[in-house]
């Protein structure tokens, strides 16, 4: 019977365009994270390879993320949000389901807290970054993050949503009693920009 | 007294009266305000309707002939136009479906926004929310799918996506009565 359906559904479709759509689906809920770490480890490796310095590579390992962001934002919302008919118009709900919806879509969990810090500040934190768990930096790289590449995928959200916002990623000082194996908290800091202030304040 | 269930609602039809062309213009705009789609849904696939696209067409006489290809720029002007209104009732609520925003003569405008401030515009003649509601997230559907291809770039046209010309195709068929 199995069979039968195939064949006709070849027969009828004389016009690919007549086939039936392609349903986005629930997603893939896990993907190895050897298999992760391994990809972006090789993106890491290909950007460090043309870049002249730290910030370039950061600002690469950004773009990488923005572009990411933007697609799986608008795949979760549609997923999340009864089959796309809702958005996010305010800063604070779209900041409450980057934290939760996007963070569980993309590493699993939610991240671990959301912050302000000024009317432009916001900070969102990260126990055990997944993308930093395989990442070991040497001395002569200094400052290096590769959370950029998380920075870069809040930055793609908010800017896609309509608020566009400078992102950075940096480390927390170590702390013994959160800290997991050793690994520092990554906080991703968004500042966003003053037209997004000005239409929230008048959106009220 | 046996009773019959009452039959569902049709679809709405697009079935244009004899010797004119009803226009039904879907456009997708991005979020740059980038046009990325546009197609007129009544006309686009003409060529499954065989024989009565044959009789139509030689029964439009060249004085409608010539208002329904000045109506082809019509609708996209109204469709550009309402732009403006569509920003403007995006930030009022967060809805996706903006319903009606904006009215020319006979043609209404319906809105829909997604959650990265792609704009679905439809100009129709007809008045019916809750197909259009339903049309809008079936292409939404099929939009996620395109999007998802890392090679697509923000203004790549989206003709050339398989995936979202099956969608809008399969949506104006099942919600809107296109053939």
């Amino acid at each position: 019977r199995h069979r039968r359906d195939r064949v006709e559904t070849i027969v009828m479709a004389s016009n690919p365009l007549d086939l039936p759509p392609t349903p986005l689906g629930r997603g893939r809920s896990e993907v190895a994270a050897p298999a992760f770490a391994l990809l972006f480890s090789e993106m890491v490796q290909y950007h460090q390879s043309r870049s002249l310095d730290i910030s370039a590579l950061e600002r690469a390992l950004e773009d990488a993320g923005a572009d990411v962001g933007r697609r799986s934002y608008e795949s979760t919302s549609y997923r999340e949000k009864a089959s796309g008919s809702k958005r996010e118009h305010r800063l604070l709900p779209l900041l409450q389901f980057i934290q939760s919806s996007c963070w569980r879509s993309m590493f699993g969990r939610v991240a671990d807290s959301l912050e302000v810090y000024d009317d432009d500040e916001y900070l969102l934190s990260d126990r055990d970054c997944l993308v930093n768990r395989f990442i070991s930096v040497p001395k002569d790289l200094g400052d290096l993050n590769c959370g950029a590449f998380t920075a870069g995928f809040v930055r793609g959200i908010l800017h896609a949503a309509g608020f566009p916002a400078k992102v950075s990623a940096y480390y927390s000082e170590p702390n013994p009693a959160a800290d997991i194996n050793g690994v520092r908290t990554t906080n991703i800091l968004m500042k966003f920009e003053r037209e997004v202030i000005e239409r929230e304040s008048r959106l009220g | 007294a046996m009773s019959t269930p009452a039959p569902s609602m049709p679809p709405p039809s697009v079935a244009p009266s004899a010797g004119t062309r009803t226009k039904l213009l879907f456009t997708v705009i991005n979020a740059d305000d980038v046009p990325v789609y546009a197609v007129d849904l009544a006309n686009a696939w003409s060529e499954a309707r065989g024989i009565e696209a044959v009789v139509r067409e030689l029964s439009i006489d060249d004085a409608s002939r010539a208002t329904t290809e000045r109506d082809d720029y019509v609708f996209e002007l109204i469709a550009r136009g309402a732009l403006d209104f569509v920003d403007e009732r995006a930030w009022e609520s967060n809805a996706a479906y903006l319903k009606v925003v904006d009215r020319f003569n006979d043609v209404n405008v319906y809105a829909y926004v997604t959650s990265t401030r792609v704009k679905f515009v439809l100009c129709a003649e007809m008045r019916a929310d809750e197909p259009m509601r339903a049309f809008f997230a079936d292409v939404h559907e099929g939009y996620c799918v395109a999007m998802m291809n890392p090679m697509r770039d923000e203004d790549a046209p989206l003709d050339t996506s398989e995936v979202f010309q099956r969608a809008v195709r399969a949506a104006a068929r099942k919600r809107l009565g296109v053939v």
